[in-house]
């Protein structure tokens, strides 16, 4: 399997201070032909970033590594550029929350050791462009269901839409029954305050929150799989305009 | 004190008016109620005559000891035939001292009749006649079951406090040692997977495959060292034992623990270079866990600085002694914090990070090894220094 852009070979940024594990990430990607770029550190990966931004087609990143994170090479990569390149981060070790990295605009974060289908299938799906994404129906039925009108005052900090999910407070859901992480979704939303008004399609739960140390709002944060095709254009467009960087937004902190 | 065969025995004098007869009820009456007390007394009280044979047992003893007939044990030897070794070998030693005219006492478990056995304190306390000649040995025996099992309850709930908190040391490290293993773990399944793809491929370049199965094998390495210093620091209290230990093995499992840890927090650990030769008598693990608290402590205080962040391990080879310095690129620590810096349950970090033990733990440690650990209070940084003794000093060291 190759996986190439008008013909061309993708290229990618590794970032990781063992040097046997940027190897051996490297080389699941020459496997599919692409050009491979590795840094030990977050400065040297953002330094590698900034020469060759309009090249690079995804970046894997560790999180932890000397010098400067892995944290901060995502802030660098997205000052510029909210929407792209993806970034995925790998992790041994739960060092940032998903909710965090996930609002700062990292595209997926997978753990280590790596299971190399599931890392196959996430950069599969961040290396298509955002207009072909979540357009094919679901081929099995949602675990869960989530219809819910999302108005009045509290509007705001109750839906917060990303570039590849949203996320909706405890107190916008009613009627879903618990939920929880990797359950699939069906969701209806209408959202007369917000400019989408609507949002349906179905998704997987990246992350539920019931108690936050932070006083962050309680509620669940969810990935697109699929999006209605009412919703998915006026969805794209939204994201695009606006710029979202966040791929699914963390909520926002209780106020009272 | 010289205790005399009648002493204590009333009044023996013939009172006023008092007809002889009556005197002697009297004199009867008031022995039968020392015999009571002696009898009724839960002390085992006995009199042994100077050949060591038993001549009398209280009602207390008796019972005590679930003796069905004690009358066929007197003028017997004592202890009675059938008694463990100990107690012959306890009573030759103490029966000596007390024929000697020493009292003298000990203490040792005591079967009964029955297969029960306490444990008792015995005294023996020789008793003269009015000629001032030795008559015969009071021995008194209290049972002490409870004292001796509250005093092992107690050191047995210190060495589980000490056990705890080095796990609770191990626990702040536990970032690190997650990180340290995945990491490796992570480079192994990806490199056999990439193997194995190669070869399902048919087209298998054998140097490519080769190539990876090296990278498994010497990244396993890395994973092994960390377990080793796991398992160096998860030896149990009975293994907790003396012996002539190697420093730099010490340091090293305690580091292979530790650095990934410090390397994520971005400090420069400086390490001694250190021979394999030195060795000092100690238990390893304890002194390792002793590393490990001081560690901690420094990788708390050093994080929070923004930048220039290091902590330094050197080592003083003494004549008598060796000296291992911590010390951390914290500014020192104040006077007030410094006078509790040891004291238990003192802690500085919040609430479910530090147990407040590390250190006066430590230093009890350290005291145990007959050595010191001290603040140094005129170091420029925060600087700890442990002094142990070296291997000619103590020889016939042994445990706790």
């Amino acid at each position: 399997m190759s996986v190439d852009k008008n013909g061309k070979n993708i290229l990618v940024i590794v970032a990781d201070d063992q040097e046997y594990l940027r190897e051996a990430v490297s080389f699941e990607f020459e496997m599919l032909d692409a050009k491979v770029m590795t840094a030990e550190d977050g400065k040297e990966a953002s330094k590698l970033f900034e020469e060759h931004a309009d090249e690079v087609d995804i970046v894997v990143s560790d999180i932890r590594m000397p010098i400067c994170d892995g944290v901060d090479f995502l802030r660098a990569t997205r000052r510029d550029r909210p929407l792209f390149p993806p970034f995925v981060f790998m992790s041994g070790f739960a060092d940032l929350a998903l909710w965090d990295a996930l609002d700062q605009g990292a595209d997926a974060y997978i753990s280590k050791p790596i299971d190399v289908d599931h890392f196959h299938d996430v950069v599969k799906s961040l290396l298509q462009p955002m207009k072909q994404r979540w357009r094919r129906k679901l081929e099995t039925r949602c675990e869960k269901k989530l219809t819910c009108n999302v108005r009045g005052p509290t509007s705001e900090s109750a839906f917060e839409l990303g570039r590849a999910g949203f996320f909706i407070a405890q107190s916008a859901i009613d009627s879903a029954g618990p939920l929880r992480v990797n359950n699939t979704l069906e969701f209806d939303l209408v959202m007369p305050d917000h400019p989408l008004k609507r949002l349906s399609g179905s998704g997987r739960i990246a992350w539920t929150r019931s108690k936050s140390p932070d006083g962050l709002i309680n509620g669940i944060g969810v990935e697109f799989l699929y999006l209605h095709e009412d919703s998915h254009s006026p969805t794209v467009k939204y994201i695009t305009e606006n710029q979202i960087s966040k791929v699914i937004p963390r909520g926002e902190i209780r106020t009272r | 004190m010289r205790f005399q065969s009648s002493t204590g025995i009333g009044e023996s004098e013939l009172r006023n008016g008092e007809s002889p007869a009556c005197h002697i009820k009297r004199l009867e009456e008031e022995l039968r109620e020392k015999e009571r007390m002696i009898q009724n007394s839960p002390i085992c009280t006995k009199i042994i005559d100077l050949d060591r044979k038993l001549q009398f047992m209280s009602c207390g003893g008796v019972d005590a000891l679930k003796i069905p007939d004690i009358t066929q044990y007197y003028d017997k030897p004592y202890p009675p035939e059938g008694s463990p070794r100990y107690m012959y070998e306890l009573y030759d030693e103490h029966f000596a001292k007390a024929l000697a005219g020493e009292t003298t006492s000990f203490e040792c478990p005591i079967p009964d009749m029955k297969g029960g056995v306490e444990s008792y304190i015995t005294y023996l306390i020789p008793i003269y006649n009015d000629r001032d000649e030795l008559d015969f040995i009071l021995a008194s025996s209290a049972n002490i079951t409870q004292r001796v099992e509250a005093k092992r309850d107690l050191v047995k709930a210190h060495q589980t406090l000490v056990a705890n908190s080095k796990m609770a040391a191990l626990g702040e490290m536990a970032g690190g040692i997650a990180h340290e293993i995945n990491n490796p773990m992570c480079g192994i399944m990806l490199r056999a997977s990439q193997a194995l793809r190669l070869l399902e491929q048919g087209d298998a370049d054998t140097n490519k495959i080769k190539t990876f199965l090296k990278d498994i094998s010497s990244i396993g390495t890395r994973v092994k060292k960390i377990v080793n210093g796991l398992q160096f620091f998860s030896q149990t209290g009975s293994d907790e034992t003396m012996g002539i230990e190697n420093v730099k093995h010490m340091l090293d499992e305690t580091m292979a623990i530790c650095t990934e840890q410090f390397n994520m927090n971005d400090i420069d650990i400086r390490l001694p270079n250190l021979s394999s030769e030195i060795k000092v008598p100690c238990c390893s693990v304890q002194i390792g866990q002793v590393f490990l608290n001081i560690l901690n402590n420094a990788l708390y205080e050093v994080r929070r600085q923004n930048s220039d962040r290091w902590v330094e391990i050197s080592f003083e080879d003494r004549k008598n002694t060796i000296v291992i310095r911590i010390t951390d690129s914290g500014e020192g620590i104040s006077d007030e914090v410094a006078a509790k810096i040891f004291q238990p349950f003192y802690t500085k970090k919040e609430l479910g990070v530090g147990t407040g033990l590390g250190l006066s733990i430590s230093k009890g440690i350290i005291e145990r090894h007959r050595g010191t650990l001290v603040l140094d209070r005129e170091a420029k940084n925060t600087s700890f220094v442990i002094e142990l003794p070296k291997v000619e000093e103590m020889t016939n060291a042994t445990t706790k």
